[in-house]
């Protein structure tokens, strides 16, 4: 598989996306894609997929050849079916290479085996959850029998219980001698690993070809000149890291100090029993939110985190048990007042917004507006460019902050958040969080429902984890990560730099070198 | 729309729509309401015989019923005629729109009827897969459609995200369209970028109109029987009765 001199430029732009690109890969190789977002990645791997400029309009120029057959798994799982069930879908990539209708049922249970998903194939796709819809769509993929396979941020939109099973997945395959892989990826602590060769992207050019090594260790002050995140541990492991390493420094931070909460009680739940139908989702539950809080909950998929926000919110009702915000119930506030005591931040943030422009978004959310405060807003959400477009028309973390902005422009006692780092890069995820914190020191309580466990420990004054109907724990981070039991239960996962402290507390308590063991 | 075990599930999906089809068009074309009542009778027969349990079949009847009832009181209130009944400020009752009547909400209650059996014994999947095989449709449309109905749980689910916002940012609206378009334009735009990525991704699985097919409905002896029944039923009720 090779390309010479290849140049796209898309018709509605003024730049090449790729501009006079020449690589060749090698078969059985696995190649890593990284750089930043626009540097055409993507664009480059739907060339190789034969999309561009058959499917995806495009000028494209120089030479480009493919040999085999190119499977391409892409980012979002719910935007690559097209049928209801687990077995037509399947099918539909059997149906495309003309395989004989008797073959189908054997071939459809061997790739569901493949990639470890135990279904009947009458399953309705609608109802899996993100890491299994991803983990059919590759599926479906390796139904076409690919000799390339081209992955395109495979695992951005799962939660880390999902995105680890992919991972083992993509390293499965990557042990597979006839298999090409070519991944973009920015989960670069698993891949790295396993990757055969890196290229590093920027601004349409190949800037940086080579081994993990020589990239990652000898070229790392440039990478992290241009911004292009590395690995944080690579080449070393947790184990043999030694101290001297920034990264090293970084982990051994400890969280930011918690200063104490204000004693005044904002919502409060007593014996909180909320059903869905017949199905109880959490029975008899009591939870206590202080002012200036940083509640986190977590939990496994569909273990009831969202609708617990949902009732807190006044969207759902509560079958049994009573909520209180400020010792008044909730049944007794009305919306007017409530809602301007109580804020809401969706997981999907372009259904939130109500007006045609991000100023009118961020005027309907103040009772008086003023031109100054507006301005301030624009400012310090960084939006002033945008001030004027359609917040449809937003870029991903641009939409993540007008949605927290329109929140957040009047004080709140309390905000509730459903996932808001979800499918963020890091930068946008840094600056909400900084958002959040100044909310939280202004005396607002934070419940926030998220999968990162890196923010929980850095950030949570108290962590709540929702399983099995019940609260299992409520407590501090620390003691939550030293749970082992309870970690492993509810499919949560102690972030790198918890692990490393832990090490090193061992090793302190130990009083000597902690030989180092491969993990 | 959900596949069951009930016999009619069992019938080739063209075949069924063909054959529903053809009762409709005998409803239209008779104006004698013994017939029309027996095409209803009929039809009832048919929606018994569908699978659904009689519970969710009566819910689900309630809205129509309504409409039943409003379609009769407009025809009877509203209706021309010579031979009064009854007469109540602007509502006129004849005996002639009183006939006339019945025989409109009967008919519309036995077209009810028909879809109800159809749409409770067929799978959407299979429909489309035989109106490739037996009715000739273009495959990139019939895939284009299947693709489709995968965006009616997500809508369902979008529209309840805008409806929530809504109400926590309190913002209602004066006149009803406003609403419309404050729902719709968010979930119009959103799924035109998600069609445009499942196009690409069903092109990326080498997506053709030359292929086999994993459901792949023929008629059978028994898809004719029901045709043949049904239709000499149908056409003898309507010339006889």
């Amino acid at each position: 598989m090779w390309c010479r001199n290849l140049t796209v430029r898309y018709p509605d732009q003024d730049c090449a996306v790729l501009n006079d690109l020449t690589v060749s890969l090698r078969q059985g190789e696995t190649t890593l894609l990284i750089g930043p977002s626009g540097s055409g990645k993507t664009t480059f791997l739907h060339v190789l997929a034969g999309l561009i400029p058959e499917t995806i309009e495009a000028e494209v120029s120089g030479e480009w050849r493919a040999d085999g057959t190119v499977g391409m798994l892409f980012q979002q799982p719910d935007d690559q079916f097209c049928m209801q069930t687990v077995g037509a879908e399947i099918a539909f990539s059997l149906e495309n290479r003309s395989i004989p209708r008797d073959e189908m049922e054997g071939r459809i249970r061997t790739v569901l085996k493949r990639v470890g998903l135990d279904l009947a194939l009458t399953t309705q796709i609608a109802g899996l959850s993100g890491g299994m819809k991803q983990r059919l769509a590759l599926a479906c993929v390796l139904a076409l029998e690919p000799d390339i396979l081209l992955l395109d941020e495979p695992t951005a939109q799962l939660d880390p219980h999902g995105r680890r099973l992919m991972m083992e997945l993509i390293e499965e395959l990557h042990h597979d001698p006839n298999v090409t892989l070519v991944l973009i990826e920015h989960q670069l602590e698993e891949c790295v690993t396993f990757a055969d060769r890196v290229l590093v992207f920027r601004e349409g050019q190949l800037r940086l070809d080579g081994s993990p090594l020589e990239v990652f260790e000898e070229k790392r002050e440039e990478l992290i000149r241009h911004g292009i995140m590395s690995p944080l541990l690579y080449p070393y492991t947790l184990e043999t890291i030694p101290l001297t390493v920034a990264t090293a420094r970084f982990l051994n931070n400890p969280p930011v100090a918690r200063r104490p909460v204000a004693n005044e009680t904002t919502f409060d739940l007593t014996d909180v029993t909320i059903t869905h139908g017949k199905r109880v989702i959490l029975d008899r539950i009591s939870l206590t939110a202080s002012a200036g809080e940083w509640i986190m909950l977590v939990g496994r998929n569909g273990a009831g985190k969202s609708t617990l926000l949902e009732t807190l919110a006044k969207l759902l009702p509560a079958q049994s048990g009573t909520i209180k915000l400020f010792q008044t119930p909730l049944k007794k506030w009305r919306d007017r007042t409530f809602y301007q005591q109580v804020g809401f931040v969706f997981q999907q943030p372009e259904f939130q917004f109500l007006k045609q422009t991000v100023l009118d978004e961020l005027t309907i959310s103040c009772t008086s507006p003023t031109p100054g405060q507006l301005n301030n807003a624009l400012q310090y959400y960084r939006l002033a460019d945008v001030a004027g477009q359609s917040p449809l028309a937003l870029s991903l973390g641009q939409k993540r902050r007008l949605s927290v902005a329109t929140m957040l422009l009047e004080r709140k006692a309390v905000l509730l958040l459903d996932e808001p780092t979800f499918g963020q890069d890091a930068e946008t995820a840094a600056q909400l969080v900084e958002v959040l914190r100044r909310a939280r020191a202004a005396g607002t309580t934070l419940i926030m429902v998220t999968h990162d466990m890196e923010l929980v420990h850095r950030y949570a004054d108290r962590v709540v984890v929702i399983g099995e109907k019940h609260i299992q724990f409520d407590g501090t981070p620390d003691e939550l990560f030293r749970n082992e039991s309870l970690l492993e239960h509810n499919q949560l996962i102690r972030p790198l730099s918890v692990r490393y402290q832990q090490r090193e507390e061992v090793k302190h308590h130990a009083g000597k070198r902690f030989t180092a063991r491969a993990h | 729309m959900q596949e069951n075990d009930s016999l009619l599930a069992r019938i080739n999906p063209a075949v069924k729509l063909g054959t529903l089809v053809y009762v409709m068009l005998v409803l239209i074309t008779t104006s004698r309401l013994p017939v029309t009542f027996a095409l209803l009778l009929f039809a009832a027969v048919g929606v018994a015989c569908s699978g659904w349990r009689l519970s969710i079949l009566l819910l689900r009847l309630i809205p129509y019923s309504l409409l039943f009832l409003l379609t009769f009181w407009m025809m009877a209130a509203f209706g021309e005629g010579e031979t009064e009944l009854w007469t109540f400020g602007w509502f006129r009752i004849t005996e002639e729109s009183l006939a006339h009547a019945w025989l409109v909400a009967t008919r519309m209650f036995a077209f009810v009827l028909l879809s109800i059996t159809f749409v409770a014994t067929t799978d959407p999947t299979r429909f489309v897969m035989s109106l490739i095989h037996q009715c000739r449709l273009p495959v990139r449309l019939a895939y284009g459609f299947l693709t489709g109905l995968r965006f009616i749980p997500i809508f369902r689910q979008a529209i309840r995200t805008i409806r929530q916002a809504r109400r926590i940012r309190q913002q209602r609206s004066i006149w009803p369209w406003q609403t419309f378009f404050a729902i719709s334009l968010p979930l119009f735009t959103t799924s035109i970028i998600r069609s445009e990525r499942i196009a690409i991704a069903m092109e990326a699985r080498q997506f053709r109109v030359e292929r086999t097919y994993y459901v792949r409905p023929v008629v059978t002896r028994w898809d004719l029987v029901f045709l043949l029944m049904t239709v000499t039923l149908a056409t003898s009720l309507r010339l006889f009765l």
